[in-house]
């Protein structure tokens, strides 16, 4: 869940009310990033943290952190279209409401929302762009 | 030797904090304890295991294969688990473990030639506010390394392959 | 009273047991909700999300504990996920919508997630035409992949898993069936995923590799051609091969099984068997077969089998007519009348066993039944009645079993005695060694080789209750050198003979022991004692000699030897006469199971040469003796049989065909429920009765 609003900043710091926000609490669960970080390299990071503990027992988590890995690392060297980031939105989308346990389903929060709120972080011309 | 030849003691340590009648579940201690002088779990300790605990040599595996702590092949005496994940990245990781392997002459993933190091990137070891940070596994056991840099820890490499131990 | 409980599903109101799975339930009107990982023989995992469908439930009032209500019925709440049919039990009130927009987005989306690592590989793949993935691609998903192909995952396409199984990783789905069946079916944990996320393998670490003789029932089960059997790879494909239905020939439990065959031009233009699968018989081998009867058929299309009769000429056997050959052997069993010996073994049919004894009945001679368990006869008084199914005994039913180690001798039935005991039946065991089954025995008894008797007559003083006190006991009995072992079981069994899942059950070493023994063959003893006193001896499907039961060197008292069989064995080569028989896959049959199930077998494949069915043969033979004997076919064989011997009372062959529908639901269209084993629809099979019960 990528927020980057002073409504986030001022919302306590508690289950519901984080819930109003569209995200939910859990381990590392607050991270703060400045705007030299580029949106791209940050879920590349994320998506391969959860595609790599993925248990695989069930298809879409299993399945769609393998797609989604192949489709940021894509967009991060600069050679993905348009098309593939809407691709990589409809993965992560796709995968929701559908997972055994809750690993498969916050592996596409942040995708979603950073695709959605930082688009331009996600085109060809942002492509190595600056990172930690 | 079997792992109960080996280990006469630390077995019937282990066993003895799980029911009897439950016996698999000491598979985890028992796998470490075997992990402890090659770095890697044998064929031979899962048998071993296996036979201890009541199960099959496959059920024992099942175990290695899922965990990322057990390691089924041979590398250096020492793994260098570095951790790249989001936060230990935008603290400079990523940078860290590439100057690392340059000055190891190694790629992510291998061994130094005397067999000493191997350089592995790994997940979330949470260390996320003391990053560049890194956990060596060896024979004595594994150890967090926080705030390091590349110089303190070419430091720490010598004196591993000096002493053969850990300097803390 | 079992409590109901009433759902809809897709519209549709039904009323099902409480504790059904939404998917179980949907079955039952004909809505077939697609599943991988499910399967209706195993506990659910919930894994590969194929299931998922939307569930409402009727809103409950929290703090009156009513339920809410809106326009007069209650309000229902879907929940924000979907929910796996497979692991959610249905519940009063449920509403299920399976093909709505949100379902069948799902559906379709699963299977898009899977396919993008699966393999094109239908063209070289075993499974295509009866594969669950191609059918449920076919009906649910997009036709256009949108995943890029280079990328798509790798792993070994040919791993051997022992000699009996290959593995294709890439094609595998990690629904863990397979995995499932070996651990809580069969029992035998050999097969594991290895690592995690999309790396997950499955393997096997035991020696030899995937080490259980239940192996090939995996591939049955398996949704994709990941598991294929070394025996059939590449042979044929489903769309071409016809099915005949069958019966396995190697052991008593009587396997329901189906051949698949097809005209091959590299078999010169013969039908050839392809592979064996189960049939479903729920009270015999439910879908499953063990390997040795799923790759144990070969022998019938052996190169060395007889075509053509033959007759020593000069110290030689020639091929000969039938006409001259039935002759021959009727001439000499004219001559030695009651002192001719018929020696047949349970390999054969009962119209076969039935015409022998006939004949030997005819000519006053003996009929003996070949290397059986002395004592056997017992079974026929106190063998298991009607009704009688092992899927049936739990708590409350004791089962002993002496002297046998069911895993080697029937698989199948150490895999339901097994099931039996998990479900809290009291197992016995008396054993002079260790076997698979201990480890579900409550008791086990160590006895001598040849001990067993005696620890069996003590039962009831070391166990008490759990013996004379159980609802239900049934005793197998196996080997131990005489008759005392089947004694002595039949003691424990007395009281309670002609009840239902109570009584002997022997463990043959073919399979119609059962039925010869019914049809009055007398098991043999000394068989030495009975060639050196016959003037002549009738063998059918028997090998005295080469198994060293009888000793072929006694140049003195030697009788003629009349050997009807399918091989060139060492008793025919030294025969008088050897008359080639039919392989039970080239006719219509029926045997006996040791459950005392009589199950009819139909032809698979045309005779081989000049080779007659057994009965026929003996039919042939009576003719030119005199008397009249029914050899015209199987089925007029067993009329006869049936009204002459009690048990069989009854029997007939459209009642052996007679089938009665059996849950799980097995291969239908619906393939992908509960693998490729076979629906049954040639016969169940008829109890039979026990005529000789004393009370």
């Amino acid at each position: 869940m990528i927020l980057a609003d002073d409504k986030a900043l001022d919302t306590p710091m508690d289950y519901a009310s984080v819930r109003t926000l569209g995200a939910d609490l859990g381990s590392a669960s607050v991270i703060v990033i400045n705007d030299s970080v580029s949106l791209d390299w940050v879920i590349n990071k994320t998506i391969h943290f959860f595609k790599h503990e993925s248990c695989g027992k069930c298809t879409p988590c299993r399945e769609g952190t393998y797609w989604m890995l192949h489709l940021i690392e894509r967009i991060e060297r600069g050679e993905a279209t348009k098309e593939n980031v809407e691709l990589l939105h409809q993965v992560a989308k796709q995968m929701q409401n559908k997972c055994l346990c809750p690993l498969g389903e916050f592996s596409t929060m942040a995708v979603t929302t950073a695709i959605e709120r930082f688009p331009a972080d996600f085109t060809p011309s942002s492509a190595g762009g600056k990172h930690g | 030797m079997s792992l109960v030849e080996k280990y006469p003691q630390e077995v019937k340590k282990i066993l003895a904090k799980y029911p009897p009648e439950q016996k698999r579940s000491a598979v985890m201690p028992l796998l470490y304890l075997s992990q402890r002088e090659e770095g890697y779990v044998t064929r031979g300790a899962m048998e071993d295991i296996a036979a201890i605990i009541g199960v099959t040599p496959t059920e024992v595996a099942e175990i290695v294969g899922f965990y990322t702590l057990y390691h089924d092949e041979k590398a250096g005496k020492y793994r260098m688990q570095v951790c790249t994940d989001l936060p230990c990245a935008l603290r400079g990781a990523d940078k860290f473990l590439e100057e690392l392997c340059a000055n190891l002459g190694v790629k992510v993933g291998e061994t130094t030639a005397d067999g000493t190091v191997t350089v592995e990137a790994v997940m979330c070891l949470a260390g996320c506010d003391k990053a560049p940070m890194f956990q060596v596994q060896g024979p004595d056991g594994i150890a967090y390394h926080e705030n390091m840099t590349v110089d303190r820890t070419m430091e720490l490499v010598a004196a591993l392959r000096k002493s053969g131990k850990e300097v803390k | 009273m079992a409590k109901m409980v009433s759902l809809t599903i897709d519209g549709r109101s039904i009323s099902v047991l409480e504790g059904t799975l939404i998917v179980n339930a949907a079955k039952t009107i004909g809505i077939d909700i697609p599943v991988f990982c499910y399967h209706p023989k195993m506990e659910p995992v919930g894994m590969c999300r194929q299931c998922l469908v939307e569930v409402g439930r009727p809103m409950i009032d929290r703090s009156t504990g009513q339920p809410v209500m809106e326009g007069g019925q209650p309000k229902i709440a879907f929940g924000p996920k979907l929910e796996t049919a497979c692991t959610t039990p249905v519940s009063e009130g449920m509403i299920v919508l399976s093909q709505s927009e949100k379902a069948k987005a799902s559906q379709k989306e699963i299977l898009e997630f899977l396919l993008t690592s699966h393999p094109l590989d239908c063209p070289v793949c075993d499974k295509g035409g009866e594969c669950p993935l191609q059918n449920l691609t076919m009906e649910h998903a997009s036709p256009q992949s949108r995943f890029i192909y280079d990328e798509k995952h790798h792993a070994e396409k040919h791993v051997a898993l022992g000699d009996k199984i290959w593995l294709d990783r890439e094609r595998c789905i990690q629904c863990g069936r397979c995995i499932r069946f070996q651990d809580t079916v069969a029992g035998e944990p050999v097969l594991a995923f290895y690592q995690r996320g999309r790396a997950t393998d499955i393997i096997t670490n035991s020696e030899p590799p995937f080490d259980s003789i239940f192996s090939g029932n995996t591939t049955d089960i398996c949704p994709v051609g990941a598991l294929t059997t070394a025996d059939f790879r590449f042979g044929a494909r489903p769309w071409e091969m016809k099915a005949a239905a069958s019966i396995c020939s190697l052991c008593p439990v009587g396997c329901n099984v189906t051949f698949n065959t097809r005209r091959e031009a590299k078999a010169n233009g013969k039908v050839v068997i392809k592979r064996a699968l189960p049939r479903q018989n729920e009270q015999v081998n439910e879908i499953w077969m063990c390997d040795r009867g799923r790759f144990g058929w070969h022998y019938t299309e052996s190169e060395e089998r007889l075509a053509k009769p033959l007759v020593r000429k000069n110290g030689k056997l020639e091929k000969v007519s039938w006409g001259k050959a039935i002759s021959l052997a009727a001439n000499l069993l004219a001559d030695s009348k009651k002192d001719a010996v018929v020696l047949a073994s349970g390999r054969l049919s009962n119209e076969d066993l039935f015409n022998l004894k006939q004949l030997a009945d005819g000519l006053g001679g003996e009929a003996l039944l070949y290397d059986s368990l002395p004592g056997g006869e017992l079974t026929t008084t106190y063998g298991v009645p009607a009704g009688t199914n092992i899927s049936d005994m739990g708590a409350g039913t004791t089962i002993v079993v002496a002297a046998s180690d069911l895993y080697h001798e029937t698989p199948i039935w150490h895999l339901r005695v097994k099931q039996a005991a998990e479900r809290g039946a009291t197992l016995v065991i008396v054993n002079s060694e260790a076997t698979k089954l201990d480890k579900y025995a409550k008791h086990i008894v160590r006895c001598e080789k040849g001990g067993a008797a005696k620890k069996v007559n003590g039962l009831v003083k070391e166990f008490g209750d759990a013996i004379s006190a159980a609802e239900n006991l049934v005793v197998f009995f196996g080997a131990d050198g005489s008759s005392a072992l089947a004694e002595a079981c039949a003691e424990l069994v007395k009281s309670r003979a002609g009840k239902p899942n109570n009584g002997l059950i022997g463990v043959w070493p073919r399979a119609n022991d059962q039925g010869a023994l019914e049809l009055g063959f007398k098991p043999a003893r000394d068989l030495q004692a009975v060639f050196d006193r016959a003037s002549v001896v009738y063998v059918a499907g028997a090998d005295p000699i080469g198994d060293g039961a009888v000793n072929a060197k006694n140049k003195k008292q030697r009788p003629f030897v009349i050997v009807q069989e399918l091989f060139l064995t060492e008793t025919a080569s030294l025969a008088d006469i050897v008359l080639p028989a039919q392989a039970y896959t080239e006719r219509d049959g029926s045997y006996a199971s040791g459950e005392r199930r009589v199950q009819r077998f139909y032809p698979a494949v045309p005779p081989l040469g000049e080779t007659k069915a057994d009965y026929a043969i003996t039919a042939q033979l009576a003719a030119e003796l005199g008397f009249e004997l029914e050899g015209r076919s199987a089925r007029l064989v067993m009329d006869k049989l049936a009204a002459s011997v009690k048990s069989f009372t009854g029997i007939s062959y459209r009642k052996l065909a007679e089938v009665t529908e059996q849950w799980p639901i097995i291969g239908r269209g619906d393939l992908y429920y509960g693998g490729t084993s076979y629906q049954n629809s040639q016969g169940l099979g008829v109890h039979l009765s026990l005529e000789n019960k004393k009370a």
